[in-house]
């Protein structure tokens, strides 16, 4: 009867140390790694400048044609 | 009864000339030159100043001149770069340099195959504005794009500067980094820009040249 219960014992064991390493290979890992290939952004941007100019008729003379301003 | 004998006039400075501050827009300062002159052509040797906390030098300099003449910058800070921003849309940190071909001709300025580069690693962040926020709302495509930009660790910076006479720049831009907010994605951005830069500084300064005109005219 002893020599059963110690069988089961050494069984029990056995599976225990069994699943030690199992249980380490099952442990979960999440790993999170950055895609490899870069994203590729393009822009072309041209800028044009326009001024646009709205005054009162008092000061309409200082942009007459003889004016330096433009 | 004495003759005059014409000479032609020839300025030359015995000692480097200095000037503290110089306003063309963006602030130059402890600029430090010696010149030579016989006012049709001015030579200008050993040019240092201080410019957007790092430092631009040229060996020597003529004007007017149909020569290419290299511009050396070091140490340019961009958040110094940044904030001459009207309108705060993007931060910038880390230095730059290059080189800088210039001609000087009698009425403009051109330049060729400017080249830069980082001297330090550098960082890019977009700020929260009414204008990025409208193209990102424009387009899902950009609004992506602006999402892998922001923020960027760019670890390269390559850009390429011409200048035509008529003022219009053209400007290629290489960044490669990465996003330490996507997980290190890794981001090329190439960036091209065209603008008439003499244009640009008209329409800078027009609401000055207004006011100035107007006070002008206007006083008794």
């Amino acid at each position: 009867m002893t020599d059963r219960i110690n069988g089961h014992r050494s069984a029990g064991l056995l599976a225990l140390a069994l699943m030690v390493p199992l249980a380490v290979a099952c442990t979960p890992r999440v790993a999170l790694e950055a895609p490899k290939e870069p994203i590729t952004i393009n822009l072309n941007v041209k800028i044009d400048h326009e001024i646009r100019l709205k005054v009162e008729k008092d000061i309409d003379d200082l942009f007459s044609e003889d004016s330096e301003l433009f | 009864m004495g003759t005059w004998r014409w000479q032609a006039p020839r300025i030359r400075s015995r000692e480097p000339l200095t000037l503290a501050n110089l306003d063309v827009g963006v602030p130059v300062t402890e600029v430090r030159m010696g010149v030579d002159t016989d006012l049709d052509q001015w030579r200008f040797e050993k040019i240092s100043a201080q410019l957007l906390g790092g430092e631009v030098r040229a060996p020597r300099l003529r004007w007017p001149s149909s020569e290419w003449q290299p511009v050396v910058l070091t140490g340019i800070e961009l958040n110094q770069l940044a904030a001459l921003q009207n309108e705060a849309v993007v931060s910038l940190t880390g230095e730059v340099g290059g080189y800088i071909p210039l001609r000087l001709a009698a009425d403009s300025v051109a330049v060729r195959d400017g080249r830069l580069a980082n001297e330090t690693p550098l960082s890019l962040a977009l700020l929260p504005a009414a204008g990025t926020q409208a193209m990102a709302e424009s387009n899902r495509a950009v609004s992506i794009a602006l999402e892998a930009l922001n923020p960027l660790r760019v670890e390269r910076f390559s850009a390429q500067v011409d200048m035509a006479d008529d003022g219009w720049l053209d400007a290629a831009v290489h960044i490669r980094g990465t996003n330490p907010q996507r997980n290190g994605l890794p981001v090329v951005f190439n960036y091209t820009h065209k603008e008439n830069v003499l244009e640009l500084l008209r329409s800078l300064r027009i609401g000055e040249r207004i006011t100035d005109r107007v006070m002008t005219e206007t006083r008794p």
